[in-house]
This record gives structure tokens, C-alpha cells and sequence, in this order.
């Protein structure tokens, strides 16, 4: 009856109005999320949707004597991996057993969405009272001013700071603490051993430098009816760390390394400026670019490609050898077949070896609903049952020295490498953070594409690399 | 009519009661926008003239946001190019296969129902669910995609590792939506008078005859209605270059929305994220405007006897 008094031409360009009008939504405060629906099927992960609990991982266990009811709940928000909840739930059941008056709901998010989400839940006033937070980041709610400050704390309750391996959880601004020590991780490389037996190649050892282990890639390298099906020498999504290794490591003498204030991408002193044409930078990159375009050592971007069900390009046993962290153990302990561990090589000019230690500190932001139970989680998580725990999950490497021993997550001879790791380490884990690293470093990303898809030379790329960040960097500080 | 309406008054409360019941067929729409979509719209605009950090207060800094989208950030541009790239291939072979399919799914055969009900599927099905099935038919070395062309005797490329074949991948991909455009046209096919194609039988006409001269023309309002949301959602594109691609490699895929996402969730620059959003908007009211303008030459809307 309708369509009798309203025209079809009115009807479909009130329709199309309509659909314009969507587009128009997508112009809110919050444009991504709407917009994201507006394509044909919306997408529930397209956005840092609400954290939600994760059902297998929440700590309220039934404490004796202790109505479930009374308990106070502390929520806790981690990036952890799957392979790292099991020894996580673990290790915060225990927290809800020794302290009954407490219950934990673990709020996972992967890597990707955590941050967002993170900094959706501060700038709306409900973060988790207990958050997983690297040092950057850690840095920037502290410049922001939404961290909470444990000084105090941390003197009343008589902790002692120098019984943690570097600097303190790397979360001390201007002298202040603003969070409490968890776990930490090292930048290793992982073997597989079956395929170095195949080949006739004897596994890595601690003095090999990077000839050694450029050669050792070729020979696991294997092509079958013209196409390459294994390749010696993995990059995965690692682009940034497997660039800050040879860097780091200096090829050669090349002290840096991508997060360190030391060098890497960025040199710090003031103004800011990329350091992505510095010719020890070009050395290292080109040693990179070999690798792939020249040698066919290491799979192009989008090269490898892995059977159903299969997560990494090591575990399909397609590389033989790809940089890993001492926190993926867990993950890797599901493989069926035998593999290594070792650290990244020396620089065999200089003999130093410089690798990339990520240390995780539990922090507490402003807005947390219960400050007191954050306390007496991030105090017990850093104390001697907890850190030993962590020691034998694989989850993380302890931060506690008197910990170190019990790290059983390990290949036993990998052990005494990490604690010496650990222990002598010369700590530099950086704080930089400054106004436009995030979009100078997806402007590297980007234009590293080119390099990881053999499209140019990065000695060509590197002065229009170096423009393009500067213009970026110089933009965002004026 | 005017002259019937003051004599009568009768046609202006036809169409008074006609305007009432058209308000109240769009009133879910229009409580969802008053309620949900204006406060964060007009929000915007004013954000769109500051800085905003989104853990800092917003800063007024006036018309920067746009000189920077318009005159400085050239990611901005290439965002640009790459959604306009992927809507100019997109929507038309969407069309036209959503048209064919319309035209197969028309006719009386048995099991049709089912038919149907297959190539809808496809659109309910969850994005991030699809954008993974595709990632794996577009595998290099294990895809449905590039064992195809290789028993034609062609060897498929690196889809997603290749600037070249990025956006044509996502293009290809895109037409699996199609299942949405093949309902309207389905709807629209069943609404041609079956008389017109009787009398087009008694003057000789045959199949390609009537699909031209009577099909397609009746057609075109549906063809139209098609155009318009499929530019929108087309230009919209986020889901697949988020999940599949990040807009990579080396930028190839980086669409409006997706750059705009960034900017505004991880780069954390709410007031440029919002200033983008407006500038887009813009640019699709006046593609809107555009298409609705010359729909007057090339769409044909039959009115009822005495129309509105």
C-alpha cells in the first residue's frame, strides 16, 4: 500500500540517503568501529572491543572458608599468548589461594589490540587494576600521568630493590617506581635440530658469528622441482628485531640497537632524527637483503607458506633456524620434533654479543577499582613462590636473582646461558619514547616492504627512507 | 493536484498520512541516529579542529588537522588512491556478477530456494572468519588460487606480498559479498510485470532482446539503489586490509579507514583521525550527490497510474 503513495525514485533515494548516512556514522568520535560495519559483514575483531574474561584463566578459586561473595576482585589485563595463560592461571590461582579475601579475572587481549584497548579503558576510567606494561608504554602513561606511584609502597614493605636482575623493572621515572617486577625475555634463536641433521650441519655453538651461521642457512636450504620448500634462516614478523641483531651485534661495531638510546632507527640527540641512512645501519640492512635477494636464504615476505593448522614457519619446519624469545618455550614445547635453543652471534670483531631483553613490569594505572588488592597482587607476583613459578611455566623468565636458578622451561644447557645473560647483562632497555615514533616507525614498516619483497635496494631506499621519517619526526615535534 | 487539494483537502491528508507512515518505517533508524550517532557526530566535528591524545585534554589548534591531510601527509593521499583503486574495480564487477547471478537464481527450477539461500551465506558469515578463509585459497604455495593457475600452466604470485597483486587480490576477494546485491536484484527482477516480456514475445523479440530492452531498464532504479551502497561500503573497506594485509606491503593496501584507524587507535591522534573522517564524509556526499544527480538520464522509474 505504501509503495503506491511513496514513489519507488523516493524510496530508493531516501534508501541511498540511508546508506549515506552510515558512512556519516562513521564520522563519530569513534570512526574505525562503525565504519568497520559498514562493509557488508561487520567484523567483531575489526575493533579493541571490551576486554572480555577469559573463562579458563579466572583465579577464584574456592578459598576455604571464605564466602564467594566477600572476595575482592582484581582484574587483570595481559597480551598473553594461549601457550602462556595455562602456566599464567597457574600462578594466579596460587595468588587467590594464599590470599582468599582476593579474586583474579585474567583479561587477555593478543599484542595487537591490547595497547588500544589499554588506552581506550584509562581515557575512560575503568583500566584493569593489575596491567602487563613494557617499558614504552609504561613510559607513556607515566608521561601522561596515569600511573600510580609505588615508591612509597615499595619502602614500607621493606622490598629491596637490588635483589632483581637490571634495573628495576624498568618502570623508574625521575626517580620514582611506578611498577613492580614480573617476568622478562631474551631475544634467542631456535634450531631445528632434525633438519641440521639432514644436512650434515653441526648445531650452532656460542662463538659462531654471522658467516657461520649465513652458511649453515645454505646448506638447510632445499628446493625441490625448481621451488624452494625450506629455507635456512627465518625473518618471520620479526623484522624490527631481526634488523636490531645484526645491528645491535654490530655488522659490525655498530653499537646500537632498535629500542636502545643508544642508535637503531632513531638518533636521539636532539632534534630527533632517523639514522636509517647511516652507513653501518646500510651495512647491517644490506647483510639483511642479501640474505633474502641474493642468497635465497631467507623467505621473501608472503614466501613461506604453511599447512593448515600450522602457527609459525619453524613449527611447519620450513626454516631451519628463526628468531624466537626465552617467553615462546611453552609455545614450542608442542612440536614433534627435536630442537635448540642459542643466543644470537657475536660480532666477531668486537666479540660482544647484544641481544634484546624485554622486561615486563606489572604496573597499576589511575582509575584502577582496587588499588589495595593491585598492591598485594604485582608485591606477591614479585616475590620468591611466584618468581620461582614463573621459573618453571615457560611463561616468562624471572626478574627475582634468587629465582634464576629454578628455570626449568628451558633446555637445561640453555639455562646457565640465560642466568649468565641475565645476571651480566648490561641493562640499557630503553625508555624512548618521543612524538611521532609510532608513525616514523610504520613509515619504516612500510617502506621495509620493498626490501623484504626484493623490490629495491635498501642502500637505494635508505635516503629516501631517512626524508621521509625526518619529515615525519621534524612534523610531529616542529 | 494543488487546486484538487484546497477544493478537497483530501490529497494533502493522503499525503500527510503517506509522510507519517514513511517517518515511521525510518523511525528505528531515526531513534538509532538521534540517540546514538548525533552527540559523537557533532563531537567530532569539534575535534576535528584539535589536538587530542585521547589520555590529554583536546587542544584547539584550528584548521591544522586539514592543511596536514590535504597539503602534508601523503600516506593520506595514497589512502586515498588505494580506496578509490579498489571501489572503481570492485563495484562494478560486484554489480555485474551480483546481476548474472540474480538472473540465474530468477529462474523456475527445482531447488531454487537452496540456490539462494548459498549465495546469501556468504554475506552473513563473519568477516574475520572470511578474511582467513581467503588468506588461505590466496597461499602462495598450498592456495586453491594458485594451484588453479598453476594447472593452467601459470605460476600464481606472492598475493599479499606483492604491491601489484595486493589490491587486485582484495578486489577478486571482494566479490564474495556479493550475496546481499543479488537479494535487492533478486527482489527487483520479481517485481518486472510479466507482461512486458508476453508482448515482447508476440513482437519476435528474443532472450538478449528482452534482457535489453525490458530487463535492464526496469532494472535500473535496483541498479542504481546497488551503485550507490555498494560505492559506500566500498569505500568503507577495513575488515579484509586489517585482518589480512595491514595495509601492507608497502602501503598498497593501507585504505581510508584503515589509515584513519591507526591514527585514531594507535597512533592515538583523535582529533586527526576525526578531521579524516570528515573529509571522507564529504568526499561520499558528494559522490552521492554526484550519482543521484545524473540518475535522472539513465534511471527509469515506472510511476503508478496517477503517481505520487
Amino acid at each position: 500500500m505504501i509503495g503506491q503513495r511513496v514513489s519507488r525514485r523516493l524510496v530508493l533515494q531516501v534508501a541511498a540517503f540511508g546508506g549515506l548516512g552510515l558512512a556519516l556514522a562513521a564520522c563519530g568520535a569513534t570512526p574505525a568501529p562503525t565504519t568497520a560495519a559498514a562493509t557488508p559483514v561487520a567484523a567483531p575483531t575489526d575493533t579493541p572491543a571490551p576486554i572480555q574474561p577469559t573463562a579458563t584463566a579466572t583465579a577464584a578459586t574456592a578459598a576455604p572458608g571464605v564466602a564467594g561473595s566477600t572476595k575482592s576482585k582484581i582484574t587483570y589485563g595481559t597480551f598473553a599468548e594461549a601457550s602462556q595463560l595455562e602456566g599464567m592461571t597457574k600462578i594466579t590461582n596460587r595468588f587467590a589461594e594464599v590470599n582468599p579475601q582476593f579474586e583474579v579475572e585474567i583479561q587477555e587481549k593478543p599484542w595487537g589490540q591490547y595497547w588500544e584497548a589499554l588506552e581506550v579503558q584509562v581515557a575512560g576510567g575503568a583500566p584493569p587494576d593489575v596491567s602487563w606494561i613494557t617499558p614504552n608504554y609504561a613510559y607513556h602513561f607515566f608521561k601522561t600521568g596515569h600511573l600510580v606511584d609505588v615508591t612509597d609502597l615499595i619502602q614500607k614493605d621493606q622490598i629491596n630493590v637490588s635483589d632483581y636482575v637490571g634495573e628495576i623493572m624498568e618502570a623508574k621515572f625521575e626517580g620514582r617506581y611506578y611498577g613492580m617486577p614480573y617476568g622478562n625475555g631474551v631475544m634467542v634463536w631456535i634450531y631445528n635440530k632434525d633438519l641440521f641433521d639432514e644436512a650434515g650441519v653441526s648445531y650452532p655453538t656460542q662463538d659462531w658469528g654471522w658467516d657461520e651461521f649465513r652458511d649453515a642457512a645454505k646448506k638447510l636450504t632445499k628446493e625441490e622441482n625448481g621451488q624452494k620448500v625450506r629455507w635456512g634462516l627465518d625473518m618471520g614478523g620479526w623484522w624490527e628485531n631481526y634488523a636490531a641483531i645484526p645491528l645491535g651485534n654490530g655488522i659490525c661495531e655498530f653499537t646500537g640497537g632498535v629500542f636502545t638510546d643508544k642508535g637503531g632507527y632513531f638518533d636521539t640527540s636532539k632534534p630527533i632524527k632517523a639514522a636509517v641512512n647511516d652507513p653501518k645501519f646500510v651495512q647491517a640492512m644490506t647483510w639483511i637483503e642479501e640474505n633474502i635477494c641474493r642468497e635465497g636464504i631467507t623467505p621473501k615476505s608472503g614466501e613461506v607458506t604453511l599447512a593448515p593448522g600450522i602457527e609459525t614457519a619453524f613449527d611447519g619446519k620450513v626454516v631451519g633456524i628463526a628468531p624466537s624469545g626465552s617467553w615462546e618455550i611453552a609455545a614450542h614445547r608442542k612440536v614433534q620434533f627435536n630442537w635448540d635453543l642459542c643466543l644470537v652471534p657475536k660480532c666477531p670483531k668486537t666479540g660482544q654479543r647484544r641481544t634484546t631483553t624485554y622486561a615486563l613490569p606489572h604496573a597499576i594505572l589511575k582509575g584502577c577499582k582496587n588499588l589495595d588488592g593491585a598492591w598485594a597482587f604485582i608485591k606477591w607476583h614479585a616475590q620468591q613462590e611466584a618468581q620461582e613459578m614463573l621459573a618453571v611455566s615457560g611463561v616468562k623468565d624471572p626478574m627475582l636473582k634468587t629465582a634464576l636458578d629454578k628455570l626449568s622451561g628451558t633446555p637445561e644447557h640453555f639455562k646457565d646461558m640465560l642466568m649468565e645473560h641475565y645476571l651480566n647483562y648490561n641493562w640499557n632497555m630503553s625508555t624512548m619514547v618521543f612524538d611521532g615514533q609510532p608513525e616514523a616507525e610504520a613509515e619504516i614498516s612500510s617502506k621495509l616492504d620493498y626490501i623484504w619483497t626484493c623490490e629495491r635496494k635498501y642502500a637505494d631506499l635508505a635516503p629516501e627512507l631517512e626524508q621521509s621519517v625526518n619529515a615525519i619526526l621534524e612534523q610531529k615535534t616542529g | 493536484m494543488s487546486t484538487a487539494a484546497a477544493t478537497t483537502g483530501r490529497p494533502r491528508r493522503r499525503n500527510w498520512r503517506s509522510a507519517l507512515e514513511g517517518y515511521a518505517c525510518i523511525s528505528p533508524w531515526l531513534f538509532g541516529f538521534f540517540t546514538l550517532t548525533l552527540g559523537p557526530f557533532l563531537a567530532s566535528f569539534y575535534m576535528s579542529f584539535t589536538e587530542w591524545p585521547l589520555l590529554a585534554s583536546p587542544r584547539w589548534i584550528g584548521l591544522y588537522n586539514y592543511q596536514r591531510l590535504l597539503f602534508i601527509d601523503k600516506k593520506f593521499g595514497i589512502s586515498m588512491f588505494n580506496t578509490t583503486y579498489y571501489t572503481v574495480f570492485s563495484v562494478p564487477l560486484g554489480l555485474v556478477l551480483a546481476f548474472f547471478l540474480a538472473i540465474l537464481l530468477n529462474q523456475k527450477v527445482h531447488g531454487m530456494p537452496l540456490f539462494r539461500t548459498l549465495f546469501y551465506v556468504p554475506s552473513v558469515t563473519s568477516g574475520v572468519a572470511t578474511a582467513i578463509l581467503w588468506a588461505a585459497l590466496f597461499d602462495a604455495r598450498f592456495g586453491l588460487i594458485n594451484s588453479a593457475l598453476a594447472a593452467i600452466g601459470i605460476k600464481g604470485p606472492i598475493w599479499f606480498g606483492s604491491r601489484i597483486w595486493s589490491k587486485p587480490a582484495l578486489i577478486f576477494m571482494s566479490l564474495w559479498y556479493v550475496g546481499g546485491e543479488v537479494v535487492i536484484f533478486l527482489a527487483g527482477l520479481q517485481g518486472i510485470a510479466q507482461h512486458l516480456y508476453e508482448a515482447a514475445e508476440v513482437d519476435g523479440a528474443g532472450s538478449w532482446a528482452r534482457l535489453r530492452h525490458i530487463t535492464v531498464p526496469m532494472m535500473t532504479p535496483t541498479i542504481f539503489f546497488n551503485l550507490v551502497m555498494g560505492i559506500l561500503g566500498s569505500f568503507q573497506v577495513f575488515t579484509n586490509a586489517f585482518v589480512m594485509t595491514n595495509g601492507g606491503p608497502a602501503d598498497s593496501t593501507l585504505f581510508v579507514m584503515l589509515y584513519l584507524y591507526r591514527n585514531a587507535f594507535s597512533y592515538f591522534q583523535m582529533g586527526y583521525a576525526s578531521a579524516m573522517a570528515w573529509i571522507f564524509f564529504l568526499v561520499l556526499l558528494v559522490f552521492t550527490g554526484v550519482q543521484l544527480a545524473t540518475s535522472r538520464r539513465w534511471v527509469y522509474y515506472e510511476e503508478p497510474a496517477g503517481g505520487a
